[in-house]
């Protein structure tokens, strides 16, 4: 058909025929995978230390409004604690729409994985620890972050950070103790996928 | 330019000659709920906590028949293992932390698949040594045909107007009003489907005039079958409307059998007054899909995360236990409400899918005895995470089938 319609939004008509534009597909708009630089034994670290950092961008270069979601796929990860001890991977986000999105450094929240373990109160001698171990796997997952409307000419600006932290009690044995210590943290990888879809109706 | 006839305007909508696709013709969120974190700590022990009450002073019988599944969770070497439902565990947590729920009526002119997906926030469980516990997430749905008219700005809903069948305004409130006249009059809605164990409530009220002289014997609000037989009715004469000017709350209920019941209903409304009118405001019908006579939406187990450990002192006569705190931290995740069920809702048009996620603190066992050396330095709390509750839809489009 030569005919050439008007259209409205979501839908495009050219010397080919009347179809729907790609703004109507839900469809993968743009992915990152990022890999941890600080797997392994770890130290005490009362502050986050970064382990995965980075960020997912994309501009709405269609004529119509798109609805977005990023889904942050992240690893199985796991963690060794010793007793007296924690040990956790913070994950945290934050994004921003807009004309020239600029999101804030994600500040540590309260999306953790790990644990504690403590078979001796605080003020235990450290050449007198008992020995205690914690060990924890966890089943990777993913969580659905939704980022609302992005109208056209706008783009999003989306930022993710793992971290690993030992807040709270911790001793570290003394050399009379007949054990070894060991503390660890593997966040392995995060897989961000921003999904888009057009805005329908309630 | 109006729609050309090769555009099915339920797909599409023409609007000054141009063309788009209709909202509805598309997976779309229909919604959603959501609810922030809460942190509690107990005492150490039951004693700590002032007869087990918690902080939340819930306790009593923990496994009330809600949980009978817990049981199961903790598996057969569980102390629980031979509890009976209607049993008390002394002193297990049994917190109520966030309960949400969120309808979506199919308001479009297709049929809509519907499903619903839970997402929970990064929460932790710290407890002591022997008690062991976790967060525990429950979902479930319902789905009903839905049709509640008040007749507010003139609108009247499913109900068919006609010359003696009017909307009108009694005491500044919009009614449907029936004039009574030499033949008798009936109003009826179109038949909607009817399945197994589908429950079918009304209610409404009525209101008649002094002139009105509808008998028992002629005058009800009837729910029908699709042969138009009698369900259940609720009468309209003047015995059940004693008095003139006075509104009467009328209700009615059916419930289909699992089997052989009818496959469809019907619902009328007829008088044979020969003067006067017959007043009707706030008719509210739900159909309730397949759930029987129950009246609260079912709830399984979806999602559990929780810790628990022991040290030094096993077996059933060892008494207290040494200090030992265990803690937990699990990120955030999505997953679907209802996994246990597959597939997603159809609604027909007009009917509502409502989905309700739960998440309780739950315990197993919680520690009876004193802690060796004192309870300092004993933590046993929660932080539960935010819950959120996202509703989707997405059209149904039949298979046309063989084009004749």
């Amino acid at each position: 058909m030569s005919l050439k319609l008007l259209t409205s939004e979501y839908m495009i008509s050219d010397h080919r025929g009347t179809g729907m534009a790609n703004s109507w597909r839900p469809r993968r708009l743009a992915e990152q995978f990022l890999e941890s630089e600080k797997d392994g034994p770890i130290k005490l670290s009362p502050d986050p230390v970064t382990m995965i950092d980075g960020d997912l961008t994309w501009f709405n270069n269609t004529r119509d409004r798109q609805r977005v979601a990023v889904v942050v796929n992240r690893a199985p990860r796991s963690v060794v604690v010793q007793s007296p001890g924690t040990v956790v991977i913070h994950d945290a986000w934050s994004h921003q729409v807009g004309r020239n999105p600029q999101a804030d450094y994600p500040s540590v929240t309260a999306d953790t994985f790990g644990g504690h373990i403590q078979v001796d109160r605080d003020s235990v001698d450290r050449n007198e620890v008992k020995m205690g171990r914690f060990f924890l796997d966890g089943e990777g997952g993913q969580a659905v972050v939704d980022l609302g409307i992005v109208r056209p000419g706008e783009s999003f600006h989306f930022r993710y950070m793992a971290s690993v932290q030992t807040p709270g009690t911790w001793v570290t044995p003394g050399t009379d103790v007949n054990f070894e210590a060991r503390w660890e943290a593997k966040a392995q990888w995060a897989r961000l996928v921003a999904l888009g879809s057009p805005v329908g109706s309630a | 330019m109006t729609a050309p006839d090769c555009i099915d305007p339920d797909h599409f909508q023409v609007i000054d000659g141009v063309i788009s696709p209709q909202p509805w013709m598309q997976l779309r969120n229909v919604g959603h709920i959501e609810a922030p974190t809460r942190a509690a700590s107990y005492g150490a022990t039951i004693a700590d906590d002032g007869g087990g009450a918690g902080v939340f002073g819930t306790l009593g019988n923990v496994f009330g028949g809600l949980f009978n599944s817990l049981t199961g969770i903790f598996g057969a070497n569980s102390a629980l293992a031979g509890l009976g439902v209607g049993e008390s565990a002394a002193g297990n947590k049994n917190t109520l932390i966030h309960q949400l729920q969120r309808s979506w009526q199919n308001n479009t002119p297709l049929s809509q698949w519907c499903y619903g997906m839970v997402t929970r926030g990064g929460c932790r469980v710290t407890l002591q040594a022997r008690s062991r516990g976790g967060l525990l997430v429950r979902t479930g749905s319902r789905t009903a045909w839905v049709a509640h008219t008040d007749f507010a700005n003139a609108k009247p809903g499913y109900w068919p107007l006609g010359p003696r069948v009017t909307l009108a305004e009694v005491a500044d409130i919009w009614t449907l009003r029936l004039a009574g006249d030499a033949t008798p009059l009936t109003v009826t809605i179109p038949q909607v489907a009817l399945g197994p164990s589908d429950r079918v409530t009304v209610k409404f009220r009525a209101r008649r005039d002094a002139a009105y002289n509808g008998t028992a014997v002629g005058s009800a609000f009837k729910v029908a079958n699709q042969s138009d037989t009698a369900l259940t009715t609720a009468a309209l004469g003047t015995e059940a409307l004693p008095a003139a000017n006075v509104w009467y709350p009328q209700s009615l209920t059916f419930t289909a059998p699992k089997t052989g019941g009818p496959t469809g209903v019907r619902f009328s409304i007829t008088t044979n007054a020969t003067a006067g009118f017959l007043y009707l405001d706030d008719i509210d019908i739900d159909i309730v899909r397949g759930e029987g006579a129950a009246t609260d939406i079912a709830l399984a187990d979806a999602s559990m995360f929780g810790v628990g450990g022991d040290i030094g002192r096993g077996g059933v006569v060892a008494q207290g236990t040494d200090f030992c705190n265990m803690q937990q931290e699990m990120q955030s995740t999505t997953f679907p409400l209802q996994p246990e069920v597959a597939g997603w809702k159809l609604l027909a048009p007009g009917e509502m899918f409502t989905a309700r996620v739960e998440v309780r603190f739950v315990s197993e066992f919680w520690e009876t005895t004193t802690i060796d050396g004192g309870n300092s330095g004993i933590d046993s709390s929660f932080e539960s995470g935010g819950t959120r509750l996202d509703l989707f839809a997405v059209p149904y489009i039949p298979d046309p089938g063989t084009l004749t």
